[in-house]
């Protein structure tokens, strides 16, 4: 029996840029103002008139070979064996040192425990067994999570028939966040 | 046009502080080296080690202090100690930085008293191994993140360590040239100034190199390259850092010193005070720089 590891795709032609999941993290997490867990970016492709949007939802991409925790002095991140990363509160000293180390800036300082934050694959709910909030409230269905190492999970199904990219692959980090129809450059 | 790309509420999680820590971090382990040096090369230069061996443990002290005030949890600092991660060159750079601060007191300590020679000569050499450690450390702290195309060159700890040699010579010569006329000091004035002189050429030399290979190197590291040579921060780059902190004190230096030629250094300590200065300035703009553009790095 393999062990777990939890993954999320995020079906980049479904999105359409509502936000809701960045509202929905931002309740079931508490996240305070001007810090986001998770977030949608948005690209413009082309040149007047032949110009689309495109939309880009960004968290934490729960590396196979997180930078932030080889980094990390003190060991407050870390990840489990389902690979899910983790940042534990009561040892972090906030030398930012996670920060500057993750290729895709999804991490903060949260302004009133004063120590580093990041998206969790919301934890809570998965070890309750349901999906992540963001999951739970896309409605495009954009977003698809579960644990990439059982064949039969509908994200192991995604990532064996479709393309999938991941951001950065070149960090080495091996991300867990997988993007259909992300195109290999979103930047000029 | 593309909103902004960069990180999430603090863009830059390294500000200022950590600067002035590296600063004034390889400005301590540097006057430790320097003072090292002149012991070793003649009881002559009694007066220059004596700087170097008093401003070292002070530099360092106040970079830590300096990190701390970085901190967003400044008081769990000392389970940095412990909680060790050997992954993390940080978690080995608190351990090597205190035992140097150690080493680097009893060192001075023991200079002030002017007592104990041989055990002095022997705190100097384990000390210097620390402070070599502890100049390369600041660099590669930043190119073991490997993340951050800027920092993403074997070069970085080595301009760190060439950079600690040059401001900590800097700044022994900036006070030793108030005190020149104590016995030994304008003769050691003039040799240090001959070795600063050629670190300064070699920072100038590893700075240029480090620009050229990162140009032609990965995507990212062109791009992030770029912002220093032709893009948001060429002013500081070229101007401030090349030719004001280190072209201009290599070439007056070079001039002095031809000026200079054996032991006399003349009535003016002008030259030393200004090289002196220009370099100190040099260096903490390179510090700011290699820190502040290399956080500005496209995120997707």
């Amino acid at each position: 029996m393999a062990e777990k590891r939890y993954a999320m795709v995020l079906d980049l032609r479904r999105c359409i840029g509502c936000h809701a999941c960045h509202v929905a993290c931002k309740s079931e997490n508490e996240v305070p103002l001007g810090v986001f867990r998770t977030h949608v970016r948005y690209y413009e492709r082309g040149e007047y008139p032949d110009t689309r949007r495109y939309f880009l939802p960004n968290l934490c991409n729960h590396c196979k070979h997180p930078a932030c925790v080889r980094v990390c002095p003190t060991g407050a991140s870390w990840k489990r064996e389902d690979g899910i990363v983790l940042v534990d509160y009561d040892k972090c000293i906030g030398c930012k040192y996670c920060m500057a180390a993750c290729p895709y800036g999804v991490r903060f300082i949260h302004p009133e425990k004063q120590v580093a934050d990041k998206c969790s694959f919301c934890v809570h709910r998965v070890d309750a067994g349901i999906v992540p909030s963001c999951v739970n409230t896309c409605i495009g269905r954009a977003r698809i999570f579960g644990d990439m190492n059982d064949p039969k999970s509908e994200v192991a199904k995604l990532i064996a028939a479709n393309p999938v990219t991941v951001l950065k692959p070149e960090k080495g980090t091996y991300p867990s966040v997988f993007y259909i129809g992300k195109s290999v450059k979103e930047v000029e | 046009m593309n909103l902004p790309l960069l990180g999430n509420g603090l863009e830059r999680p390294w500000e200022i502080l950590v600067v002035i820590d590296l600063f004034l971090g390889g400005l301590g382990v540097g006057a430790f080296l320097a003072a090292v040096c002149a012991s070793a090369y003649s009881k002559e230069y009694k007066t220059i080690s004596k700087i170097g061996a008093i401003i070292a443990p002070l530099a360092v002290i106040g970079g830590l202090i300096s990190l701390l005030a970085e901190l967003n949890q400044p008081f769990r600092f000392y389970t940095t100690y412990f909680r060790l991660n050997a992954t993390s060159v940080l978690s080995w750079g608190v351990w090597i930085q205190t035992i140097f601060i150690i080493i680097a007191l009893l060192y001075a300590i023991l200079w002030i008293m002017d007592s104990n020679e041989s055990t002095r000569k022997a705190l100097g050499y384990i000390g210097s191994i620390f402070a070599f450690a502890i100049a390369v450390y600041h660099g590669l702290f930043l190119t073991t993140a490997s993340t951050r195309d800027l920092w993403e060159s074997a070069l970085i700890p080595v301009i760190f360590l060439v950079s600690a040699i040059t401001t900590g010579l800097a700044a022994v010569l900036l006070i030793a040239s108030f005190l020149s006329k104590s016995s030994g000091v304008k003769e050691g004035i003039s040799k240090a100034s001959k070795h600063l002189a050629a670190f300064i050429g070699l920072e100038l030399f590893l700075v240029l190199l480090n620009a050229i290979v990162l140009l032609n190197a990965s995507v990212g590291a062109r791009d992030a390259m770029r912002m220093l040579v032709v893009g948001d921060f060429s002013f500081m780059f070229w101007i401030g850092i090349i030719i004001i902190g280190l072209l201009i004190p290599f070439v007056i230096e070079l001039f002095g010193l031809y000026l200079i030629q054996d032991g006399g250094v003349g009535t003016t300590m002008i030259i030393p005070v200004v090289v002196s200065v220009l370099v100190l300035v040099g260096g903490f703009l390179l510090r700011y720089l290699i820190v502040t553009a290399g956080q500005t790095t496209p995120l997707l």
